[in-house]
């Protein structure tokens, strides 16, 4: 087996690894949040509630069992537990992305 | 309770299986009792299934697997589905599964000591799920009987999800078998190529499914428990890819099998796929880690060729994918910067050697499945559209024009019609009592695009789409029909050698 390919699979692994590294981001609670005064491209995990619809805006809270935040975001939303990806910018939350339980991207 | 004491005498068997099997390496006079006993085995979990089918089918509610999954208004189809909807059923089903490829393979060919011994392995494997199956008891009761059922999730309401997970744990239990063979020495490539067969319809009706129904425009979504399924599957296809490393690969699809059933049945994940918190979920983990043995017993990295390391590189880069999904959220760009690369430099290597090639339409297959894959993942363009009624959107010319709600006993459904420069689209919410909001998403296929529009939000005046322009989807269907045709034409020329 050529020392070159070795070489290149360690070299591949060693990048793959890297790029996990700057692909992957925690997952907070609604109570970490609160003590942020930003955070840009975030995954928040929490329980939907007091939801409000105007314009095609959804304006809701995301609670854990301590604290909630505003949110908002473009398209409706339902009532239960969601993981949302968006930014914080210290008092609403804009949510981008949710990754409700019925989507495959709906991750632990 | 008849279909527990079912499971648990199939349970009995298959244990008493095992060790006359193992007594019978040492002398073959055994080897019949055992085979008997695998049989009677067989016939009492098929016994344990069809009971659980009858509850289903009778909707007795008292049973409380039944209660969780199923509902009255269900059709005859779905409460037959249902029974591998949840995590006690699909286990069931595993169990069959097993015992049958078992018995097929015991029943055919010659019966010497390597057989035997991979018997053994196997039946092992069997039981031991078996067991688990008996702590996951499907037949569990309730005190009082409820007039209906919650029923099966929405989402797995669908034609796929029929045929979907049989598809997969007869993969599973082939896998097993594919395993214990070859550390009883027998190298079947027909074995390999049936557990590979069935692994591939199982993933691309998954795939399908998820582009149907979840409404997310992809087939998919990089989803922890979709990659888990993926890398059985990659060991297997590396299997048929490299010369001295075939038995390393062999183990390892087996061990990635069983990280799935880690990963979906411990509650680690939650996910479409996850059954939920299991108390026993961790004993897979364990079987995960004894399974390891032969693996680090006869690895040895001066077998490796370059298809090896392309299969392993592919194979460690899912795998560091899913297991960094336990802790924190992957992005998707990880697998598009990392995966999509490997998955060129394979192409490459098969468009290099098709003119050689004895499986000329299997790798064409590869070629359009991977233009496919690359056009969908990099190309897919997304836009979130507000429409008033009766007042157009620029492009595509999108005009609301009217929507309607029906009641069909068990759920409302919102049906909103949209015309378009590429023609009507029709989607619906589905809302059930019991259940989330389900998006039934409308579609409209070119040979080049397939136009996708899901309905996110509605009021009387305006709705909000998510509109989908996806490239080549088609190449991804077409590339995996070829790819199976070409490995069950591939496979009738193979003769099994057990």
């Amino acid at each position: 087996m050529a020392k070159k390919a070795f070489l290149a699979f360690f070299v591949f692994l060693a990048l793959a690894i890297f790029t996990l590294y700057h692909s992957t981001s925690s997952m907070l609670k609604p109570s970490d949040l609160t003590i942020m005064d930003s955070a840009y491209n975030i995954a928040i995990k929490g329980k939907i509630e007091m939801i409000k619809i105007e314009n095609g805006l959804s304006y809701f809270y995301i609670s854990d069992d301590l604290n909630r935040v505003k949110a908002v975001y473009k398209g409706e939303v339902s009532s239960g537990e969601i993981i949302a990806r968006g930014d914080w910018d210290g008092k609403i939350f804009y949510v981008k992305e949710i990754l409700s339980k019925c989507h495959t991207e709906y991750g632990g | 309770m008849a279909g527990f004491e079912s499971l648990l005498i199939s349970t009995l068997l298959a244990s008493s299986s095992t060790l006359f099997f193992f007594l019978s390496t040492k002398n073959l006079k055994y080897a019949t009792i055992s085979e008997i006993l695998l049989y009677s085995s067989l016939s009492f979990c098929l016994t344990s299934i069809l009971l659980l089918l009858n509850s289903f089918i009778t909707d007795d509610f008292s049973n409380l697997y039944v209660y969780l999954n199923s509902r009255r208004e269900m059709s005859i189809i779905y409460k037959i589905s249902a029974l591998w909807a949840g995590k006690e059923g699909s286990l069931l089903l595993w169990n069959f599964a097993n015992l049958l490829v078992a018995s097929i393979f015991v029943n055919y060919g010659k019966k010497d000591v390597k057989k035997i011994r991979a018997m053994t392995i196997l039946m092992t494997i069997s039981s031991t799920l078996l067991i688990l199956n008996l702590f996951t008891n499907p037949f569990k009761e309730i005190p009082f009987t409820h007039i209906n059922g919650i029923g099966m999730n929405p989402v797995l309401r669908t034609p796929e999800m029929i045929f979907h997970p049989p598809f997969v744990f007869f993969g599973y239990a082939l896998v097993a078998l594919v395993y214990s063979s070859h550390l009883s020495g027998i190298q079947d490539r027909y074995i390999v190529i049936s557990a590979w067969i069935f692994l591939t319809v199982g993933i691309v009706l998954g795939g399908f499914w998820a582009y149907r129904t979840l409404g997310w425009g992809g087939f998919w979504g990089w989803d922890p428990v979709e990659n888990a399924s993926l890398l059985p599957w990659l060991s297997l296809t590396a299997y048929f890819h490299v010369r001295k490393s075939k038995e390393f690969f062999a183990y390892l699809a087996l061990v990635f099998v069983i990280f799935t059933a880690f990963i979906t049945r411990s509650g680690i994940l939650e996910s479409v796929h996850t059954f939920g918190e299991d108390p026993l979920g961790f004993a897979y983990f364990a079987i995960f880690l004894l399974l390891l043995i032969p693996i680090i017993r006869k690895w040895k990295i001066e077998d490796f060729c370059s298809s090896s390391l392309l299969f392993s590189a592919m194979i460690i880069v899912v795998f560091l994918g899913t297991f960094a999904n336990l802790f924190r959220n992957v992005d998707r760009s990880y697998y598009l910067l990392t995966f999509s690369p490997l998955f060129l430099i394979a192409v490459f290597g098969i468009i290099y050697k098709l003119k050689n090639s004895k499986r000329k339409i299997l790798h064409l297959g590869v070629i359009l499945l991977f233009i496919g894959s690359v056009s969908v993942w990099f190309f897919e363009e997304k836009k979130t559209i507000l429409l008033d009624k009766n007042s157009g959107v620029e492009e595509f010319e999108f005009l609301f024009q009217n929507s309607s709600i029906l009641h069909d006993g068990e759920k409302s459904i919102l049906k909103v019609r949209i015309s378009s420069k590429i023609g009507i689209f029709e989607p619906e919410i589905h809302f059930y009592d019991n259940w989330e909001p389900l998006k039934k998403v409308s579609i409209i296929m070119t040979p080049f695009y397939d136009y996708y529009v899901a309905l996110n939000s509605f009021s009387e005046d305006f709705i909000i789409i998510e509109f989908y322009r996806v490239p080549l989807i088609i190449f991804v269907w077409i590339g995996s029909l070829l790819m199976l045709v070409g490995a069950i034409l591939g496979a009738r020329k193979v003769r099994p050698v057990f």
